[in-house]
């Protein structure tokens, strides 16, 4: 074989004329005729414990299922995908509403109010005179009532104060 | 006289049958033990444990052939069933003994080698299996199985899931090592 190198050739050789060609290493005398034995003594040492152990049903018995569990099994998932989606309500009482849309408020005039504070336009523009009130000039009290009048629908259209684009968030 | 055995397909058609189940896998151990066991043995070096691995194998054999799948041939399953258990029983020693680094593990195997009661460092065939346990585990397969039981590359690429090309270089490496291993440590 061309492949092994000289020594690795000479040695095969060698090994060969030695009746080694498996290599150095010794076996018990009568290790081979016994082995078939010792195997298949083990073999049915499992299967006799257990008859079902080497069989396909026997692995598949290892764990139970609940009585009838398959003959429901796609009836319970055909339920599930077929219900109808339940809407639920996060607020139920009248005042957890009236609260949840104060807060709600509130967190619209911070942005408002923070947008106006932080306004990036040219200063000259900034300075020009403004149809519509800024609302950093209304007092937190009057923007609570506002809100809260919102919360309950009875928003006052005519009121000066309030700038427009709020009232109609509000109408919306 | 050497002895004649049924082929694997036969053997396998055999295996299937509840009634003859038996009888085929006492064939099939008959027909590929010593094979088995060499290839084992010059993996894990003691008898003892090539005799674990062994049973081991053929036990494995008898729980999964009902699943073998018939586009591989039980030869090169059962051959790659014993190189897997071999590398899985040597790794499994090398932890208990906590050998880490690769001259960690030539010192352990060496020893095993030295441990044998026929070992004698002056013949030939000692020096190659002490060159041989430089080789990494999956290199030390490609030359056994080249080497010692004359395996095509096609058959060893089914056993051991390489490319025949990859098989071809690592042989060819495994080969050079072993040369150079015998030549500059052991003065061959």
């Amino acid at each position: 074989m061309n492949e092994h190198n000289d020594i690795l050739k000479a040695l095969r050789q060698q090994m060969k004329e030695h009746d080694q060609h498996d290599g150095p290493f010794h076996v018990p005398e009568d290790y081979f005729p016994e082995l078939e034995n010792k195997i298949l003594a083990t073999v049915s040492d499992e299967a006799a414990a257990d008859p079902m152990i080497f069989t396909n049903e026997g692995k598949r018995q290892t764990f139970t299922v609940p009585d009838g569990y398959f003959d429901d099994l796609g009836q319970n998932i055909l339920k599930k995908t077929t219900s109808p989606a339940s809407v639920r309500r996060l607020f139920t009482s009248k005042w957890q509403q009236i609260a949840a849309a104060t807060i709600t408020g509130l967190i619209v005039l911070s942005g408002i109010y923070y947008r106006e504070s932080s306004d990036s336009r040219p200063i000259a523009i900034q300075n020009q005179p403004n149809s519509t009130p800024a609302i950093r000039n209304i007092s937190v009290n009057e923007l609570t009532d506002f809100v809260e009048d919102a919360a309950t629908g009875n928003i006052k259209g005519n009121d000066k104060k309030i700038p427009l684009t709020l009232i109609n968030f509000f109408n919306k | 006289m050497e002895r004649s055995f049924l082929s694997d397909d036969e053997l396998l058609l055999l295996f299937r049958d509840p009634v003859t189940k038996q009888k085929a896998f006492s064939q099939v151990i008959d027909k590929y033990k010593e094979k088995l066991y060499w290839h084992i043995r010059r993996m894990v070096l003691i008898h003892e444990d090539a005799d674990d691995v062994l049973q081991n194998v053929f036990i494995k054999m008898w729980k999964g052939l009902d699943q073998f799948r018939e586009e591989s041939k039980l030869y090169s399953w059962l051959y790659r069933i014993a190189s897997n258990e071999s590398i899985t029983h040597l790794n499994r020693i090398k932890k208990q003994k906590q050998v880490e680094t690769d001259e960690e593990a030539y010192s352990f195997l060496e020893e095993k080698v030295k441990a044998d009661s026929y070992f004698d460092a002056s013949k030939v065939e000692w020096k190659l299996q002490l060159a041989i346990q430089a080789l990494p585990e999956q290199q030390k397969l490609v030359f056994n199985l080249r080497y010692f039981d004359d395996m095509p590359y096609q058959e060893m690429s089914e056993v051991l899931g390489v490319s025949v090309g990859a098989l071809k270089a690592s042989y060819h490496h495994a080969a050079k090592k072993v040369q150079d291993y015998l030549v500059n440590e052991l003065n061959f």
